[in-house]
């Protein structure tokens, strides 16, 4: 037998194992190190001359990285189908909000409304203007429509102009629904959207009965309030904040939520804009910046501002935000926290702005005070600009099926996943972001969008980076807070696991 | 004396009748021409970008949407060249991954099928009635797969 030779062991040791990279994107930060993300969401930043061994699968078996990566499904050393099965049913998981299809239908019930806001996206018309409300058969048949969505649990909501103008068809409405889902069986939520100027205790007492959430404005204290929300040609601020404080009484403390509309003028007061939401009790605030649409475009040379004005707004508040937190005091910032949600849990969030496929259409849909229906929201603002593009159908002449599956919700589809967009498609912070097809046609006159130059891709990036600086810069107590935001518990009472115990 | 060294970029500023305008030149073969597009594609928010097949090479150039600072479209090109390799690595990485991700979608929604219309569903005069069975099928819903 000739002499055989064997390699020595140490020929062995630590010798890069045959591995195969699974699909992820990245983004080279500014300090260097690389920010992976696979396409279920799970992340992990490396030093650069990881990120270069792990791609030219040098990594070793030993290395720390390597079980995290294998974890988190970077990279397979095996060709078991059970580990495909397994990311497979991540993915599943966070694209869940295409289970049952379309869930927030949005009823324009008039749009008469009291109020004069020169960021109106929705090109309101006057207290008197009857020709804007939208008829008890047009609303019968939006009804039905709804009542047809493969969702078990729908989201009725009720907007204007100010629905409250119109209280008597919103009251069949409700009690519409109501009597045809007995049979049916599905659970709806009901939100009216309403600047509470018109409150009454006629209102209340309906609210209460059946369970209507309340989603005001409040734009931050009244010398803010009432530039931004004239109501006719006086102010606005204390009629709104007494309601509040009136619905809050009648229906609990969280029947009522707010959202603030972000001027050029919001931009000087981050910290008293808080304060304001503080003294009044509630428990979040959500920044929207303003959309490209309706009374907002006239008005943008004086009240618009940049992506990056805007961007450093939300900083600043988040700062405070976050040292109210430390303070003791639960108090949360929405956009922030439904990015936490896409970056820290497995879950989908329900907004439609932020997802791919793209919510329009397929999370949201309207019926227009006139019977006309449309994709989004913003859709049907374009409509009343003269824009039908995104116009789905009308309810009496067209059925479930012409509405939903139809020529222009075909043409959304198209643009609506950021997987397939340019730009997008190799974007690290692709899967917590979304699409916006309806945007893009309003600031590009493309349904596709041009990201280089799109202003909604400037935000979400913006934000989402920023958040992930706060992420990987936290301290235990940041950390905590995040995740009760996330969890929607008290940051006094949250706990978080000790780290020795997770690595033991 | 020794010849000049040139740039191995084959950097280059200039201008014409239209302004200032700076080009760089990369080889296709190193760096794929799909990298090169998207690297590009993302400077055309302050650029004019304009590519060239100048075999063996792509030329590409960038004249300032605003402005004609040289030290800009200096900085433009750096940029460019930089973001270049980060793209070419993501080329890697999606021709490694790109099989597994089809995979990968098409098991995460397999059992995604389309539902039976709702319409049949909510429409009660389909309903079987005592004399009928299943087997009768008068929607032929067997018949739609």
């Amino acid at each position: 037998m000739a002499n055989t030779q064997f390699f020595p062991l140490e020929y062995f040791a630590n010798k890069p194992a045959p591995y195969s990279l699974l699909p992820f994107r990245f983004d080279r930060w500014p300090d260097g190190s690389y920010l992976i993300v696979s396409d279920a969401g799970e992340y992990e930043f490396l030093p650069s001359e990881i990120f270069t061994t792990f791609v030219n699968h040098q990594l070793s078996p030993s290395s720390p990285h390597y079980a995290k990566f294998k974890a988190k499904h970077f990279l397979t050393d095996g060709s078991s189908s059970a580990l495909l099965d397994e990311l497979a049913s991540k993915y599943r998981t966070k694209k869940s909000f295409l289970d049952g299809f379309t869930k927030l239908h949005i009823f324009v019930t008039t749009l008469r409304c009291n109020q004069s806001c020169p960021y109106c996206q929705v090109s309101r018309q006057n207290e008197d203007a009857g020709a804007f409300d939208m008829s008890d058969e047009s609303m019968y048949r939006s009804v039905d429509l709804m009542l047809q969505s493969p969702s078990q649990s729908l989201t009725m909501e009720f907007q204007g102009g100010e629905p409250l103008l119109n209280f008597e068809l919103f009251q069949k409405a409700v009690l519409y629904a109501k009597e045809r889902n007995l049979k049916i069986g599905k659970n709806i939520q009901y939100v009216i959207c309403t600047n509470l100027a018109p409150l009454e205790n006629k209102h209340l007492d309906f609210f209460k009965e059946h369970e209507i959430l309340i989603s005001t404005s409040l734009d931050g204290p009244d010398f803010l309030h009432n530039k931004n929300r004239p109501l006719g040609k006086g102010p606005s601020h204390d009629v709104v904040t007494a309601n509040i404080w009136k619905a809050k009484e009648a229906l609990g403390r969280n029947s009522i939520s707010a959202l603030m509309t972000t001027t050029r003028e919001s931009l000087k007061y981050p910290k008293e804009i808080i304060d304001e939401y503080l003294r009044m009790e509630l428990d979040s605030i959500f920044y929207r910046d303003l959309n490209p649409y309706g009374f907002a475009i006239k008005t943008s040379s004086v009240i618009g501002y940049s992506t990056p004005e805007f961007l450093n707004f939300y900083k600043k508040s988040l700062e405070y935000i976050i040292q109210i937190n430390r303070d003791g005091r639960t108090f949360s910032e929405a956009l922030t926290s439904m990015i936490l949600s896409k970056i820290l849990t497995p879950w989908p969030i329900g907004f439609v702005d932020m997802q791919s496929p793209s919510g329009a259409g397929i999370g949201v849909v309207v019926y227009n005070y006139d019977g006309d229906v449309y994709a989004s929201d913003e859709s049907r603002m374009l409509a009343e600009m003269g824009q039908h593009v995104f116009r789905m159908g009308n309810v009496h002449e067209n059925d479930y099926a012409e509405i939903f599956f139809g020529e222009t919700m075909q043409n959304i589809a198209s643009a609506s996943c950021n997987e397939a967009l340019a730009g997008c498609s190799d974007c690290a912070y692709q899967p917590y972001c979304g699409a916006d097809p309806v945007r893009h046609f309003s600031t590009q006159g493309d349904i596709y969008g041009n990201r280089p130059t799109s202003g909604y891709c400037k935000k979400n990036m913006g934000a989402i980076k920023h958040v992930f600086d706060l992420l990987i810069h936290s301290d235990k107590d940041l950390e905590r807070i995040f995740w009760a935001w996330v969890n929607r518990e008290d940051v006094n009472h949250l706990r978080l696991p000790d780290p020795a115990w997770l690595s033991s | 004396m020794p010849d000049k060294v040139k740039s191995l970029s084959a950097f280059h500023i200039d201008s014409d009748e239209l302004g200032v305008y700076a080009k760089v030149s990369v080889d296709p073969l190193l760096y794929g021409l799909a990298s090169i597009l998207k690297t590009a594609y993302w400077f055309t928010d302050q650029c004019y970008v304009y590519l060239a097949n100048r075999a063996p090479f792509i030329e590409v150039e960038f004249r300032l949407k605003q402005g004609d600072s040289e030290d800009l479209l200096t900085q433009c090109c750096g940029q460019f060249l930089n973001n270049l390799l980060d793209q070419s690595v993501r080329q890697v990485v999606l021709g490694e991954t790109a099989g597994i991700r089809d995979a990968l979608i098409k098991k995460a929604f397999f059992d995604a099928k389309a539902a039976i219309s709702q319409l049949v569903i909510a429409d009660e005069s389909n309903r079987p009635t005592g004399s009928q069975s299943y087997k009768d099928d008068p929607l032929n819903i067997s018949g739609r797969r």
